[in-house]
């Protein structure tokens, strides 16, 4: 970020706080082209109309923690009688909270940092498309916008005939879920009917399948918690008689499913927000605290420690940016601005407003108790995004989708330099940040049945096929067939 | 003596001074209110509010009237920390910031237990407030079969076999062994099998919230009451006989809950039909599970977390599900299995999940859903929770502590533990 850049912005935010708090933070390439378009999966409609804030407040619903062996859903964070608290501190969601004070972070060179493996791009699989049921390389596929088009394409043309005709172009062709069936020797094609079923579902309930629906919440954590599948895999049928590949693509396909379906318990701060239109004060500030948080220096301290300490990735969702649903974020450089002057900081001691001076505070009733100072940050944020997919035969990460965003924001220190809080200087900002523990797998219910060892070269053992078969029926691939694919491809 | 503690027993002593004879009332409300926790002072004081404040309608009354006595025992953290008093209706506009009832008695209760502490004060209460009927409301937070009134400090949490104990003990000592008419807890989660299968023997009616009460709606005192209390009309609720009205109370309590989620269980109806039937809906489960070992798959993704339309079953909060909606996965589970309802496994458990449906009929009297849970992801709820572990580790942590809990203990053999034994064992 130059320093003419954030004092740009300065200088709008300082004259129409309101409308400058309130605009949709422009995404860049890491070359630094402003992205016009292509980045939501949200209708027109649904973005004009605030729309989007309940349809991405319904996903996030089901997200849920571990806790003391049971399950808290994001949906039980209501406030109410029961002894559970709203969650916003950075300790849940980051592997080590090491480093509190911007100071120390400063000290240990941690104004940047990416990760050295980004996490994969990858489609979000959308249910109007067949989710895994999309013969994305099908040149004929209709990929209409209206579910039904789609599925009655899919239906005209099976995929047992396609396989009885044994050509491997038209067995490339195949949709990841048709060809995990062909792989498990499901002949029913479980898997890729339950992939339809949803759409029918959906269909039957409300009339249409919107196009925004899809897993993105599968993909954006096994993006990092599972390997860059890297090359093709040359996979045969359980009786032998059939040779097909896995395109990268579809590897990752099935790992962003396993990791949607079997959901595992993820560690997660932020609560829901279905308020399309929250009130705001003169300065645009948000007064809605569960579409407030998180607390700026909640996410300062999380991007600070789990990237640049931990060095691992984890996934921001913004309420109110359209273009930001569950993004892996790989990367950060921050500077700061003294918030009295408005104008860029080369150091945090220049930074730093001491509470009594800070006479400029437009926030000043929003504030923490027991705050010393505040030190304005602009934060540079590299994240990965979704790309189509496709029949290359390698992956890498100069395939992956990086984008980059700016936040401002400020940060409330305590009389020992510790972050005790801050305010937001944009609207659109993360407000639900979440990821797996290290170390947490996706696993469905079915793989403890599947025993043995999947050999390279030979059909997958007789007791994963019949653990498989019953996976799928609720649209679950085995964990040890996905991971076992990733190994074979290099992940 | 602190002056606060004088000044009480002043106004307790007036007010017993002041209190007339009486016949014997229609109903005591004993409603028992620790708002020990931070959170929870002013949803204390909005509820007692809602109960004193007059309305336009002169005749109409939330509180005390000669129909029946409304007691308060109120605890919170700031001195004097306990108070008994009997709500009047104040002629102070809703909106003022506390209640305002005469103290009857201010006590310090340091170093005695939840339990003994209730025990205490509904004995006082039936003394004291003699009537025909009875209602115990515990207010709090709740923790489902952990527990209610989760305060702050030493004596936090009232677990539900010490609940069933201090009002078994009033029950002998006092009513001669009747149950109380109606037992309601106004806190989270506390509608479950579990709870209501402790009360059996303690109370006829048990209302209460299976879910979290968002924004802690809680109970609506002030709709309630006077159709208690005689100063509104009791139009008599559809579920139950003229005659019951206990039936009535706790069915009335339920009907007007608005954007809560609420039940009525009818107690001798729960333990005579509906925790039977759920024994033999565990021993239905069990042989569809031995007519094929990898159905417990699919027992297993039921149990697990709510998938919307791949699976699972939403958790209402410390892994507590609504029995309705469990009922309906279930049966949707079995019917999409190719050949459904071919094999007597499968038609074994589809017949004993209408008999649970049934039994379910019979014991909810009465039930309301609010907020999220009048969405229509959640038709089907029955408006009683029971706890179902997501996989087998939360089963093997918490299983031992459901294990007290009466259903599980098998009367009449009314066990789940076999089913969820054989769910959740190592694959053969």
């Amino acid at each position: 970020m130059e320093k003419e850049e954030i004092e740009r912005y300065l200088e709008a935010f300082d004259r129409t706080p309101a409308a400058v708090r309130d605009r949709l933070p422009p995404k860049r390439t890491p070359g630094g082209v402003e992205i016009v378009g292509g980045l939501t999966a949200f209708a027109p409609a649904a973005i004009a109309s605030g729309g989007y804030v309940l349809q991405r407040d319904g996903v996030r619903a089901r997200v849920h923690a571990s806790d003391g062996g049971g399950v808290v859903t994001v949906a039980d964070l209501a406030r109410g009688k029961a002894p559970i608290k709203a969650h916003d501190r950075a300790e849940d969601v980051v592997d080590v909270l090491r480093y509190d004070r911007p100071a120390e972070m400063d000290a240990q060179n941690l104004a940047a940092a990416a990760l050295t493996e980004t996490p994969w791009s990858d489609n979000y699989w959308p249910v109007y498309l067949g989710v895994l049921g999309n013969r994305y390389a099908d040149t004929a596929f209709p990929g209409s916008d209206t579910w039904k088009e789609n599925h009655d394409y899919v239906v005209a043309r099976p995929a047992s005939a396609i396989v009885a005709t044994g050509a491997a172009a038209a067995l490339d062709a195949l949709a990841p879920a048709e060809k995990y069936d062909l792989l498990v020797g499901d002949r029913a094609g479980t898997l890729t009917a339950a992939m339809w079923a949803q759409g029918q579902g959906i269909l039957d309930a409300h009339g249409k399948v919107e196009t925004w629906m899809g897993i993105c919440h599968g993909w954006s954590p096994a993006s990092y918690m599972l390997g860059r599948p890297r090359r093709a895999v040359a996979v045969v049928s359980p009786d032998g008689a059939v040779g097909f590949r896995f395109f990268p693509s579809d590897i990752k396909a099935l790992a962003s499913l396993l990791w949607a379906s079997s959901a595992p318990a993820v560690r997660f701060i932020g609560t829901r927000c279905d308020d399309k239109d929250p009130a705001r004060d003169e300065n645009g500030r948000t007064l809605s605290d569960a579409c407030f948080d998180t607390n700026p220096g909640t996410w300062h301290l999380a991007v600070v420690n789990q990237i640049g300490v931990a060095r691992r990735a984890f996934v921001m969702d913004a309420t109110y940016d359209y273009q930001v649903w569950n993004q892996p974020i790989c990367g950060y450089e921050y500077h700061y601005f003294n918030p009295q002057q408005m104008t860029f900081a080369p150091t945090l001691a220049e930074a730093l407003v001491p509470r009594a001076d800070f006479t400029r505070d437009r926030f000043t009733r929003h504030r923490s108790a027991g705050y010393a100072a505040v030190a304005g940050v602009a934060m540079r944020v590299r994240y990965v995004a979704e790309t189509r997919p496709s029949h290359a035969e390698t992956d890498d990460p100069g395939r992956d989708r990086l984008v980059l965003v700016d936040y401002f924001y400020d940060l409330e220190l305590d009389r020992d330099g510790r972050i005790v809080g801050g305010e937001w200087y944009v609207n659109r900002h993360p407000d639900f940040l979440f990821s797996p523990a290290r170390g947490e797998r996706a696993v469905s219910p079915a793989d403890a049945f599947a025993t043995g060892a999947w050999g390279a070269g030979r059909g997958v053992p007789a007791s994963w096929q019949g653990a498989a078969v019953r996976a799928s029926a609720v649209g679950m691939p085995l964990a040890r067939v996905v991971e076992r694919l990733i190994t074979l491809a290099g992940g | 003596m602190p002056r606060a503690l004088a000044l009480s027993l002043v106004l307790a002593a007036s007010a017993f001074a002041c209190a007339p004879l009486r016949a014997s009332k229609a109903w005591t409300v004993l409603l028992y209110m620790d708002a020990t926790a931070s959170d929870l002072v002013a949803p204390s004081a909005r509820d007692l509010r809602s109960m004193e404040a007059p309305s336009a309608v002169p005749s109409w009354s939330a509180a005390s009237t000669a129909e029946a006595d409304v007691v308060v025992q109120l605890h919170r953290r700031a001195p004097p920390r306990v108070r008994r008093m009997r709500l009047i209706q104040v002629p102070s506009p809703l909106t003022d910031p506390d209640v305002q009832s005469p103290v009857v008695e201010a006590l310090d209760e340091e170093g005695v237990p939840l339990e003994e502490s209730l025990r205490r004060f509904v004995t006082w209460g039936i003394d004291r407030y003699p009537s025909e009927r009875y209602a115990v409301i515990v207010w709090g937070h709740g923790q489902g079969f952990g527990g209610i009134a989760v305060g702050e400090g030493p004596r936090a949490v009232l677990d539900v076999p010490g609940l069933g104990r201090a009002l078994a003990s009033v029950s002998r000592r006092r009513l001669g062994g009747r149950p109380f008419d109606l037992y309601a807890s106004d806190a989270c989660l506390m509608q479950s099998i579990e709870v209501a299968g402790e009360l059996v023997s303690v109370a006829r009616y048990v209302v209460g919230s299976e879910a979290i009460e968002e924004d802690y709606a809680g109970l609506p005192y002030r709709a309630w009451l006077p159709v208690l209390n005689g100063s509104a009309p009791a139009p008599r609720e559809a579920a139950c006989p003229p005659a019951d009205a206990a039936c009535n109370a706790a069915a009335a309590l339920v009907g007007r809950g608005v954007g809560v989620t609420l039940s009525a269980l009818d107690e001798p109806a729960l333990a005579t039909v509906l925790l039977p039937s759920l024994g033999r809906l565990s021993a239905a489960i069990e042989g569809y599970l031995r007519e094929d070992d990898l159905r417990r798959i699919g027992l297993r993704v039921l149990l697990g977390p709510d998938l919307g339309a791949l699976g699972g079953t939403p958790d209402l909060g410390l892994g507590t599900r609504d029995l309705g909606l469990f009922l309906a996965r279930l049966s949707a589970q079995v019917t999409r299995e190719p050949g459904a309802g071919g094999t007597a496994g499968q038609s074994g458990v589809l017949r004993a999940v209408e008999e649970v449906r049934t039994a379910l009929g019979r014991s909810v009297v009465a039930a309301v859903f609010g907020g999220r849970h009048a969405a229509s992801d959640h038709e089907g709820m029955a408006g009683v929770s029971l706890w179902l572990p997501h996989d087998g580790e939360e089963y093997r942590l918490h299983g031992a502590a459901f294990a007290a809990a009466l259903y599980r203990g098998g009367e009449g053999g009314a066990s789940f533990r076999g089913f969820l034994d054989r769910v959740f064992a190592p694959p053969d």
